[in-house]
């Protein structure tokens, strides 16, 4: 294993930032585009548009030319293919659709999310290359994600969280949603045939739409855009592990919009209470969803494993949890302004946020920390904590024939396929 | 009004040259070119600009990190492809040359895997030598907090240039 030391890394990184700062840079630009861009300014910036693929490919160097032309290729071997198989009516390709999408730099849009079961919640979203997020939701709470801080404002109560990200994804906290988007369509275009399914022309949100339903990772996504633009107007998808089902919906779009830097701003209001929570902002590991089921067991009545795991269980124990031990030292300290100063900056409200990070990287390995397309199964619902050589949760990780066992005394191993046929009757993510 | 056509003339070589160094190539360097002019149109728009180079030095580099950002993210969705610029580095030449091509390209992999903000930061006081009171300015931060961004973006990009060095074999 090769070791590299401080002053090794302090060297490369100095010959590498002289290699970046001398690199060779031809004389330019060429007139033709310093011409260009003072005829669009001089007639209004708003109407200048961007160079023509021509005007791209002939300023490219070999290899970038032929990837541009591979790639017209590509998109325009997909649009004859749409036009000669498809019914008749829609004008846009699915691949339309994600080439749009990587022209976008900025958005805003109103995601609105159904619990199954409860009312929708509706929330103003916007985005900005390449990772800032900012949602306001219709319950009154602001949640701004920058990228390594994430903060969470209550204007009503004069409240902020802010929560300081370790090990934060290089790309930021938050997936851009319509990279998210782009990345879904990728995937389902990559699959087979039957991960993409044309849904005609309808008229949606009040507009002509081309539909595309989406196959990819057992979940569904449908994809509505604009025939002509081929720009997403409305995109709904569902998911729900183990427990209610979540219908999201984003609809209401505008595009490459300008949206002014302090609404990204991760620094809470002067007048605020604020708090502020370290967070472990790394990928869900098998770890953590073993601390949940531990957790999980220990909260319960009689320390068995509850009946599923979802966001609705971890909601009861840190609810019961706020109510034995805050509520019972603090009384109604939501409704006081100066007790909930108070509570917040207490050490039990402090280990309660911990553990409500806890518990959700736990339920993270279930959603993020899995692959793809990992079969998992539960069988814990009333298996008594530490019972001796009960499997409660097994899963196949990528790329192996193996699966991980997890144990009632929370113990881990890996078995042959074969070895589950005795196991005990288990519920999926399904 | 603003006389646009003499910002062009006079800024433009400087547009060109910190874009460029950046993205290391003809056509992203004249996307950003193009870019950069009308985002200043919109500063314009919005508020005086005092200082018309640390202005445009600024939309520069972060327009070009934006473009490296979209190169590098492509390239890991699709398929693994090489930069164009460290591929014309490589042409023949003398060894020297062909090396410190390959480290610049490196450290443009390096700078699209930053934070936004750090890499803005690095890029304006490391290449560029923007003092941190100017970059500050710049980006509207204070100066204590250019420090903190250009101390982890040190820091992050030691790591990244090792594990590339260790990756690609060209560990010290």
């Amino acid at each position: 294993m090769t070791v590299h030391r401080e002053s090794d890394r302090d060297n490369l990184l100095q010959e590498a930032t002289r290699a970046l700062r001398q690199s060779p840079v031809p004389a330019g630009p060429p007139d033709d585009a310093i011409a260009e861009i003072e005829e669009a300014l001089e007639r209004g910036a708003d109407r200048h548009r961007s160079l023509s693929l021509i005007q791209r490919s002939r300023a490219m160097k070999p290899l970038t030319k032929f990837a541009a032309v591979a790639a017209s290729l590509l998109v325009i071997s997909g649009t004859v293919a749409w036009i000669l198989t498809a019914g008749g009516g829609s004008s846009v390709a699915l691949a339309n659709v994600a080439s749009v999408l990587d022209n976008i730099h900025s958005a805003t849009f109103t995601g609105t999310t159904t619990k199954e079961g409860e009312p929708p919640v509706t929330a103003k979203c916007m985005f900005l290359e390449p990772s800032r997020s900012r949602m306001e939701s219709s319950r009154g709470m602001v949640i701004i994600c920058g990228d390594s801080k994430m903060i969470t404002l209550v204007p009503e109560r004069n409240s902020a969280f802010v929560f300081d990200l370790d090990n934060a994804p290089e790309d930021g906290i938050v997936k851009n949603w319509l990279e998210d988007v782009r990345e879904k369509i990728d995937q389902a275009m990559a699959g087979s045939e039957n991960d993409v399914e044309k849904l005609g022309q309808r008229q949606i949100d009040g507009r002509d739409a081309v539909g595309f339903r989406l196959r990819v990772e057992n979940q569904e996504m449908i994809v509505w855009a604009d025939p002509v633009t081929a720009l997403p107007i409305r995109v709904e998808s569902s998911n729900g592990v183990m427990g209610p089902k979540f219908h999201h919906v984003m609809s209401d779009f505008s595009y490459n919009v300008d949206l002014d830097e302090s609404l990204f701003s991760v620094e809470p209001p002067n007048d605020y209470n604020v708090q502020e929570v370290s967070m472990d902002a790394s990928k869900p590991q098998e770890r953590d969803f073993v601390e949940l089921l531990r957790v999980c067991a220990a909260e319960q009545k009689d320390g068995v494993f509850p009946p599923t795991l979802n966001g609705s269980e971890v909601e009861k124990i840190v609810s019961r949890r706020i109510q034995e031990e805050i509520s019972a030292k603090y009384g109604d300290w939501r409704a006081n302004a100066e007790l909930r100063k108070k509570v917040m900056q207490s050490e039990e409200f402090k280990e309660f946020m911990e553990l409500g990070m806890k518990l959700g990287r736990g339920l993270g390995f279930l959603q993020d920390g899995l692959p793809p397309d990992a079969v998992w199964r539960y069988a814990g619902k009333d298996v008594m904590l530490d019972t001796p050589d009960r499997p409660i949760f097994w899963y196949r990780p990528a790329d192996s024939d193996n699966y991980r066992v997890i144990y009632a005394d929370l113990g881990v191993h890996e078995v042959a396929a074969e070895a589950l046929k005795g196991f005990p009757e288990a519920v999926g993510p399904e | 009004m603003t006389d646009w056509k003499s910002i062009v003339r006079q800024y433009g070589q400087l547009v060109w040259h910190t874009a460029y160094r950046l993205v290391g190539n003809d056509a992203d360097a004249l996307d950003c070119f193009q870019e950069v002019f009308l985002g200043a149109v919109k500063v314009d728009r919005r508020e005086p600009v005092g200082d018309w180079s640390a202005l445009l030095r600024h939309l520069a580099t972060a327009r070009a990190l934006d473009l490296l950002r979209r190169r590098y993210r492509r390239r890991d969705r699709i398929e693994p492809e090489v930069d164009p610029s460290v591929v014309i580095s490589q042409e023949p030449g003398p060894r020297q040359e062909a090396e410190a091509g390959e480290l610049a390209g490196r450290m443009r992999a390096a700078l699209a895997e930053l934070p936004a903000q750090q890499a803005e930061v690095f890029c304006l006081c490391r290449l560029d030598g923007m003092t941190y009171r100017d970059a500050a300015t710049r980006l509207g931060v204070d100066t204590n907090q250019i420090g903190v961004l250009l101390h982890r973006a040190c820091k992050r990009l030691r790591r990244q240039l090792a594990s590339a060095g260790v990756d690609s074999g060209h560990s010290k």
